[in-house]
């Protein structure tokens, strides 16, 4: 029973991951693609490892786990942060959608 | 929160991450391990710092657990909302200024933080009390209206600390 | 039955993979690539969780963290780099 509720969450995180791969084809202008994918991509990240946690229950693998998580909660922002200022200050300017 | 009490927080924060690598709880790997972070932090503070930052923050350890549960909240609204747009395709990114009434430094790292982990908005850069963020659906250029949306409920929660 | 759908959750996570290395390809500009890359890392890391899930083997974890810390590492000094015209 546990195992089955797991794999669903991990199943709705390869969807968001689905919908983050769209957005980066769909939009033809790189603002709209970092905002869209990076960010679908930090709620696909939680989502499956949510997963995996609840499938393998209070063991020492879980902690590592959720180790995982919490470093990659601390530099997903700033990963995305930098791309977007290196950009800005380059002068690259923000068009609208063509 | 004085020097040896913010030193005292980072030994058990390191001694805790280092028990969950090491997997067997003894005595024996305990005491390799405080050992292990003590170093670490007397080698951090003393060699590689030189007392540069005299200035230790002072944080309110009681506010986090209900902030971390909003934060989380917060990222599966917005990425929910976030899928419906890229479905529908219209977007309208452009760049606001918005301002903040939050006066501790730290604090502002953590509101840019979560204003950059919550989908559909990054924030590019910070002077002083203004945060410069890039936003995915931007309705309105005015400054205290973009930042009562894009803020939310953050500012108010980490002004009660 | 648990073996043969992380199976398959693993074949997706390297189909999806493989379409980001696409736009690192096309992607016009200098940060997209970059982006893309990012976007690799953290399907990777996904990847060695699932693996170690699978075969309940907790040190391949170590895998996945080194991973996240590489690629946050180069990601940060690469944008640098480009932001500082080449000097850092």
């Amino acid at each position: 029973m546990q195992q089955i509720i797991g794999h669903i969450i991990i199943g709705i995180g390869l969807l968001f991951l689905a919908f983050g791969i769209l957005g980066i084809f769909r939009f033809s202008n790189f603002y709209a693609r970092i905002l869209v994918a990076s960010k679908i991509d930090t709620v696909a990240f939680l989502t499956i490892l949510a997963g995996v946690i609840v499938r393998q229950g209070w063991s020492a693998f879980s902690l590592r786990v959720v180790l995982i998580l919490v470093i990659m909660l601390l530099i997903n922002p700033l990963i995305t942060h930098i791309i977007t200022r290196s950009a800005y200050l380059s002068g690259y300017k923000v068009k609208k959608e063509d | 929160m004085n020097r040896r009490l913010y030193n005292i927080f980072i030994v058990l924060i390191c001694l805790l991450v280092w028990m969950i690598l090491i997997e067997k709880p003894t005595y024996l790997n305990a005491a390799v391990g405080a050992s292990l972070a003590i170093g670490a932090v007397w080698f951090n503070s003393r060699v590689l710092h030189h007392d540069r930052e005299s200035e230790v923050f002072r944080l309110q350890p009681l506010i986090f657990p209900f902030y971390i549960l909003y934060l989380l909240l917060q990222i599966y609204i917005a990425g929910i909302q976030t899928i419906g747009k890229i479905i529908t395709g219209n977007i309208h990114p452009d760049i606001v200024d918005i301002e903040t009434q939050l006066e501790n430094d730290l604090y502002i790292c953590f509101l840019a933080n979560s204003i950059t982990l919550t989908p559909g908005t990054v924030t590019i850069d910070k002077e002083g009390q203004k945060l410069k963020v890039l936003w995915l659906n931007c309705e309105t250029k005015d400054k205290e209206k973009a930042g009562e949306m894009i803020k939310g409920k953050f500012e108010k929660i980490l002004r009660k600390g | 039955m648990t073996f043969m759908f992380l199976s398959v959750a693993m074949s997706v996570l390297a189909a999806l993979a493989m379409a980001s290395v696409v736009r690192v390809v096309i992607g016009p500009t200098v940060w997209d690539r970059l982006m893309c890359f990012n976007l690799i890392t953290s399907k990777i890391c996904m990847l060695v969780v699932l693996y170690a899930a699978m075969t309940e083997r907790s040190y391949l974890l170590d895998l996945a963290i080194t991973f996240v810390l590489l690629g946050f590492i180069s990601v940060i000094f690469i944008a640098n780099a480009i932001q500082k015209r080449g000097k850092i």
